[in-house]
């Protein structure tokens, strides 16, 4: 297509006589191959892994030996996130299990909005939100899921200090009872 | 007036270099390209906000049912670890065609002890054959060993746990426990991909409904 012929050795056979060789052109038409390097260009491109894989750093807490290396923290800072099932979130502050409330996974109205809720109070209290500190526990019928999504949520609102720990006893009875705690939507 | 004539152009374009140019390209990404490895187990990754990217890394990854696999991307390091999990298990014997077949496994999921047999399948038997998982138990977490052999073989490489969307919690706290009880790592990354889907699938749940 980029070439039309321009018909060069069209018989111009005015002066008959002699046959003269017709004078082919030397040009190729490089297009096809043009489109055939392209297209492996672009087979190249998405069969590579250059897409290397998105991941999020963890940091697991070191295992304490003895009593001594345990760190004793303020309660107040403290905000327990338990992850459940059908991707529920129960949550409570400091170390009252009592007060466990239910919420989702949500970009408004959900745990987003009491950690936003929490870093406002602690902002208020300590002058500083990043004095916050989330433990996220999981009962035993979470998704990976969940707490991809948990550790997501603590990026998406700067909370600096967060762990990953066992779930309590006292936690998971109060879990099982908490079919009558309100909801808070 | 006489007609301005207009010269007769020829719409022919010099294609040469545009295939120099495409040709260039073609070499550069053949040479830098690396395959992407097929997939053993299908992984339904979780979404998140992070876009730190991953280079050089070992990947443990836990399909929905649980089960663990372990994955190598140098065939050089699949060797020398495996070289390295031989002295310490004595016990198992290979042949140097099933180390062979061992190097050629992009990602593998078998107890030390059906090693033998598995290795010794040829790749028909092998692509039908169903992989159970490395045992995470903590009593005989053979994951653990693994990983620690392959620190041994490169202590800068990083660890990944690629977790399926829906497997339960409690496979991948087995394997992270492994790992910061048993091999003391306590930095470890978790595999995701961009929120952006996110939302469509939960859009989609919700249309379902």
């Amino acid at each position: 297509m980029a070439e039309i012929n321009t018909a060069e050795g069209g018989s111009k056979k005015k002066h008959g006589g002699k046959s003269r060789s017709k004078k082919m052109s030397t040009k190729v038409d490089l297009t096809p191959m043009v489109d055939l390097a392209f297209l492996l260009i672009t087979f190249f491109m998405l069969t590579t892994t250059l897409n290397k894989p998105n991941a999020m750093e963890l940091n697991m807490p070191k295992k304490a030996l003895d009593d001594k290396e345990m760190v004793k923290i303020n309660e107040e800072l403290l905000l327990n996130i338990i992850l459940d099932k059908d991707n529920a979130v129960w949550f409570y502050e400091g170390t009252t299990v009592a007060d466990l409330k239910k919420t989702v996974f949500a970009n408004e109205k959900g745990i987003r909005d009491i950690i936003y809720w929490k870093q406002d109070k602690l902002e208020k209290s300590y002058g500083s939100k990043d004095t916050m500190i989330c433990l996220i526990k999981t009962t035993e019928d979470a998704k990976f899921k969940n707490m991809v999504d948990a550790l997501d949520e603590m990026d998406i609102t700067g909370v600096k200090r967060y762990a990953l720990q066992d779930i309590q006893a006292i936690e998971i009875e109060a879990i099982k009872n908490g079919g009558n705690v309100k909801v808070i939507q | 007036m006489p007609k301005v004539k207009i010269p007769r152009k020829s719409t022919s374009i010099d294609m040469t270099a545009m295939c120099d140019v495409s040709f260039l390209l073609l070499t550069f990404f053949m040479l830098t390209s690396k395959f992407r490895p097929p997939e053993v187990v299908p992984i339904d990754l979780p979404n998140a906000r992070s876009q730190t990217k991953l280079d050089h890394v070992m990947t443990i990854t836990v399909d929905k049912d649980g089960a663990a696999y372990f994955s190598l991307t140098e065939t050089s390091d699949r060797e020398s670890l495996l070289e390295n999990m031989l002295t310490i298990h004595k016990e198992i014997q290979l042949t140097n065609n099933q180390k062979k077949a061992f190097k050629g496994l992009d990602m593998f999921g078998f107890s030390l002890a059906e090693m033998p047999g598995i290795l010794a399948l040829n790749p028909t038997q092998f692509k039908n054959y169903k992989q159970n998982g490395i045992p995470t138990d903590s009593a005989k977490c053979e994951l653990a060993e693994w990983v620690l052999q392959a620190r041994y073989v490169d202590p800068a490489m990083k660890i990944a746990i690629k977790g399926d969307r829906n497997s339960n919690i409690k496979a991948i706290k087995k394997v992270m426990s492994a790992l910061t009880d048993k091999v003391n790592v306590q930095k470890f990354n978790l595999i995701t991909t961009l929120a952006g889907n996110a939302q469509k699938q939960v859009t989609k749940v919700e249309d379902q409904k």
